[in-house]
């Protein structure tokens, strides 16, 4: 038995529960509307700070944005140095995309602050580079 | 006995991000963001409906 349940995990994706949810959600149209633009909202802020520091990513029409960087290194740099900062996002290696960095649409005050994150951790990614190319 | 076709050994768990807790446990943080689930930022809807 104990063998089987190890084995299920493989193929059981885990977000059944959250699918159900996000169908009886749907229908509530205000929150929907409210959701829709929430997430324009972020999403336009989060690309115009990725713009503004030369940061490469995939246009979106999702929730989440895909940000590409320039190698696996950085990163890899630039998600602990978020998570030092306390901004946890997520790196899509597992996915298949080892430069790639994923980070969903959040609240005004989460954007904010995601935006100060990454405005600092990418500064100082860009520092050091230069100060290597340098030496 | 269950048997597990050769081509299901291939295929890999999925890993979850890193959650919140486990960054509180690591660092010591005055405010942590997570913005790595694809969770609506909004919360749940007010309004439910039974099931």
């Amino acid at each position: 038995m104990r063998h089987v349940s190890a084995e299920l995990h493989r193929y059981v994706d885990p977000h059944s529960t959250e699918l159900v949810a996000a169908i009886a959600a749907l229908g509530d149209d205000e929150f929907l509307h409210r959701t829709i633009e929430a997430n324009h909202r972020s999403l336009a802020r989060l690309t115009a700070c990725f713009d503004d520091l030369h940061i490469r990513y995939v246009k979106t029409a999702a929730n989440f944005v895909l940000m590409l960087l320039p190698t696996e290194e950085h990163a890899g740099r630039f998600f602990e140095g978020c998570l030092d900062h306390g901004l946890i996002l997520r790196p899509v290696k597992p996915f298949g995309i080892a430069n790639g960095i994923r980070i969903s649409s959040g609240t005004d005050d989460e954007t904010a602050f995601a935006v100060k994150v990454i405005e600092q951790v990418w500064t100082d990614i860009m520092k050091l580079a230069n100060a290597s190319a340098c030496d | 006995m269950i048997t597990i076709p050769k081509h299901a050994l291939t295929l890999k768990p999925y890993q979850a991000g890193k959650s919140i807790s486990e960054l509180a446990r690591e660092k010591k943080l005055n405010r942590i963001v997570k913005l790595a689930s694809n969770e609506n930022p909004l919360g749940l809807r007010r309004k439910r409906r039974p099931l």
